[in-house]
């Protein structure tokens, strides 16, 4: 047998006391310097498969384990832990978690010292690690004063330091901004290129991932399929809404402009019309600038008006500086910005949950310093980013009744059964928050928020970690509450999502101030500055960049085809 | 001072911080020292004149790093009311139980609490600027296993996280109309429930989370593991020991000098 870099075997895995395989007839072999993206749907099995990669099935969850498992050429089972260790590095789904020690240093050497390795050795390898992640200025601090982002880099340095020649990485973009996002991509990469990794990701957010990627695998238990991801994406059509994965605009971008095979990044196409000489004539003198702007609304329509805000923490944090906005009745608006720049610190301020430390402001007219959050929570429903946080019932019908209840409302059951129905969740009425998707607790979360009514929905960070099918249906949700008349807003830093809802008015943090409001399409082709360029949609990117700005101002595919 | 707050201000005096200071490349050996030279001079002390000199003179020593009286203060103030009344119960049990003078309990009491806050700056001091890790790798050095001493450092790890997560779950649950603060105990225990059972959950989640990374870090390979640093002494411990110890042995002169009661 041919020593491969990953070899499975017709794997089939069921979880201690689980009937159902969490994994069905596996077979996958991976080469040596490959760069492979696993997607699918969420409960397909990519994480069961990560952790079977990694030993931790079977040597830490027990279950059974049908077929063959070899990593670089040594049989799963029977090695011991330090043999898998040096072959394959995993960084898990929160890298917060997988941090044990209190210094980054220590963190940082940690496997080293637990696996026996000399001073010597490992004091080089320490030295190795922080010069090549760059992580000199955080060796010697706390480690739970870490951003997400900082986070990652140590959880991927101490993985790193072990030297192993397979690097496995679960979801590692689902909590990162999309310049964070891209400085690890491109550092996946560098190992994949010039150190001769071989890079296995597991990953929903596809649209800056694929062009790194050798093979695209998808999975769901079983594997659907498997190749060069131009290949899947140019044989399979609507994968995006049968198994969940995120198409990037580039390669719905190579069927407009008449390109045989997907492209799967902005620069690719870009070269592509440069070598075969391609313009695009829109017949479209200049889009009605009018179109593009926000109109100030009245006194009386305003929902939320920030005057002056200031929050500073007491570890002395200004988290946000002099912030000005008004948010219209009914509008659909979205706050976007890098990870830190204050999207949560500002929402928490609209249902009173954080109060000004200098600046007032009003929700409805009412100063949220004179009212406590559950008079506020009456007309700002609020739901952020982590479901389990709001769960402690027996089933949903009670989780929802439980805030009806809170919420003193009339006909609480006739309300519940309604929103039930309303978001599809009638089926799941008498079933356990805890044991139903993640797609299905988020739409539970934002049922509890709606079932009493109220004026104001806010959401934090909606489709961090879910897939495009989930972010699809939390679309068409968001969509049908804000045809009611509520007023939407939202906290993001999904461009892709954002370039396809219908949103009015985008607010841009950095840092803790405002540096833009505006239209979607004034936000994205003329307010942003250069150095958010990431934080544009892939599309907008590439018209800007073959100069159709002046002419057109698409934010997503349909438009740019129409 | 609310709960919460109590136990912030408390916590934000005890952790370990990564900043430039002298304690930090102080040896964990010196540190130990130091703490045990405080305590047996407060303990062979029973005066007020050399406990006030050596109070001072820990004090005095913890300024050298600029962030110390800040934190002796936050500790001193989380730990205000906790002292007065130990103070008070110590105060009225020995004078109804005992045949003593009353004045003469409370400068027993007084005595003993600068004793104690005596002891505090080194204490400080050791916590501050030793990681846990340090203090196992001291540890092991007795002969202790590594991994049945980890439990302590993941506990001083997850702690805050833990916190945090709760405060998260409290905002979650406050934004849904809960109203943890207001009614009698009965309301507030049905609502606590709301605030337990996610924490219980998001806690097992991380716990399994942290089983899979001890695990992928090879924790618990052998009994043994290597420690990167060394338990180095260096000239700069040798000179803080021999300061202390100058300082300290004065302390013990002076109390053996003094004859007054008290003084």
């Amino acid at each position: 047998m041919t020593t491969r870099a990953i070899h499975l075997d017709n794997i089939t895995y069921f979880y201690p006391n689980s009937k159902e395989p969490a994994l069905d007839n596996i077979t996958l072999y991976v080469d040596y310097g490959e760069f492979i993206v696993i997607a699918g749907p969420s409960g397909g099995g990519k994480s069961t498969l990560c952790r079977i990669i990694a030993g931790l099935i079977p040597h830490l969850y027990g279950g059974k384990l049908n077929g063959k498992v070899y990593i670089d050429g040594l049989d799963i089972n029977a090695a011991d832990i330090k043999s898998i260790i040096e072959r394959v590095g995993i960084v898990l789904q929160n890298p917060e978690n997988q941090i044990v020690n209190i210094v980054v240093e220590e963190e940082l050497v940690f496997s080293l010292e637990n696996l026996l390795y000399t001073r010597t050795e490992i004091t080089a390898r320490l030295e190795e690690v922080i010069e090549k992640l760059g992580l000199s200025h955080l060796r010697s601090r706390t480690t739970y004063g870490l951003s997400g982002g900082e986070a990652q880099r140590v959880v991927l340095g101490s993985v790193l330091a072990v030297k192993p020649k397979i690097l496995l990485l679960d979801e590692p973009l689902a909590h990162l901004d999309p310049p964070a996002a891209r400085n690890l991509l491109e550092f996946l990469n560098y190992l994949n290129k010039v150190e001769d990794k071989t890079i296995i990701v597991v990953e929903h957010r596809l649209s800056e991932l694929l062009k790194y990627a050798s093979r695209l695998v998808i999975l769901n238990k079983r594997i659907i399929c498997d190749g060069h991801p131009r290949r899947i994406l140019s044989e399979f059509n609507d994968i995006d809404a049968i198994y969940g994965i995120e198409v990037p605009t580039s390669a719905r971008l190579s069927k407009v402009l008449g390109f045989k095979q997907p492209i799967l990044s902005i620069e690719e196409a870009l070269d592509l019309m440069k070598t075969k000489n391609l313009t695009i004539k829109t017949g479209i003198t200049n889009e009605d600038p009018r179109t593009h702007k926000v109109s100030n609304c009245e006194d009386k329509d305003v929902a939320i008006s920030v005057q002056g805000l200031w929050h500073v923490y007491e570890n002395g944090v200004e988290a946000l500086k002099n912030i000005n906005l008004d948010i219209c009745k009914g509008e659909f608006v979205a706050i976007v910005g890098g990870n830190g720049s204050g999207k949560t610190t500002l929402i928490k301020h609209f249902n009173g949950l954080l109060k000004p430390t200098k600046g007032k402001v009003y929700v409805l007219g009412k100063n949220t310093s004179q009212y406590s959050v559950a008079e506020l929570a009456k007309h700002v429903g609020m739901v952020f980013q982590n479901p389990l946080h709001y769960f402690f019932r027996d089933n949903v019908y009670d989780e929802i009744m439980f805030t009806a209840k809170s919420m003193n409302i009339r006909n609480a059951e006739e309300k519940v059964t309604e929103i039930l129905e309303r978001l599809g969740l009638l089926n799941l009425a008498y079933r356990s928050p805890y044991e139903i998707s993640a797609g299905e607790q988020r739409r539970v979360a934002i049922a509890s928020a709606l079932v009493y009514n109220p004026a104001i929905i806010v959401l934090d960070e909606p489709t961090a970690g879910i897939d495009f099918k989930l972010k699809l249906e939390l679309l068409d949700i968001l969509v049908n509450i804000w045809k009611t008349g509520r007023t939407i807003v939202m906290t993001t830093h999904d461009m892709e999502f954002l370039a396809y809802a219908p949103v009015q008015k985008i607010i841009v943090l950095d840092r803790g101030r405002i540096i833009a409001t505006g239209s979607p399409k004034t936000i994205f082709y003329e307010d942003l500055p250069e150095n958010m360029a990431m934080f544009m949609p892939q599309l907008v990117r590439f018209v800007k960049s073959i100069g159709l700005d002046k002419n057109l101002k698409p934010l997503n595919i349909q438009e740019f085809i129409s | 001072m609310s709960s919460r707050r109590f136990f912030e201000v408390l916590g934000s005096s005890l952790v370990y911080e990564s900043r430039e200071s002298i304690f930090i490349k102080l040896s964990i050996v010196t540190k130990i020292v130091y703490i045990i030279l405080t305590s047996i001079t407060a303990f062979l002390s029973d005066k007020f004149l050399p406990l006030i000199i050596l109070l001072s003179i820990n004090i005095g020593l913890s300024m050298i790093d600029r962030a110390m009286p800040k934190k002796i203060v936050m500790m001193l103030k989380g730990l205000s009311l906790f002292i007065a009344m130990i103070f008070l119960f110590n105060v009225i049990t020995t004078f109804l139980l005992g045949e003593t003078d009353l004045i003469d309990v409370i400068l027993h009491q007084v005595l003993a609490t600068i004793r104690i806050l005596a002891v505090v700056p080194p204490l400080l001091i050791f916590i501050s600027s030793t990681t846990p890790l340090q203090i196992i790798q001291f540890i092991s050095r007795l002969g202790v296993r590594y991994d049945r001493l980890y439990p302590f450092v993941i506990a001083y790890r997850f702690i805050p996280l833990i916190f945090q997560e709760m405060k998260n779950i409290y905002d979650a649950q406050r934004s849904r109309g809960v109203e943890l603060e207001q009614g009698g105990i009965i309301n507030k225990l049905k609502g606590s429930a709301s605030v337990v059972v996610p924490m219980i959950v998001c806690s097992t989640i991380r716990a399994r989370d942290l089983a899979e990374a001890l695990m992928i870090r090879g924790f618990g390979y052998k009994e043994k593991r290597t420690f990167y640093r060394t338990l180095t002494f260096t000239r700069l411990d040798i000179l803080f020991i021999f300061m202390v110890l100058i300082t300290h042995v004065f302390v013990l002169v002076i109390t053996r000098l003094s004859y007054i009661n008290f003084l």
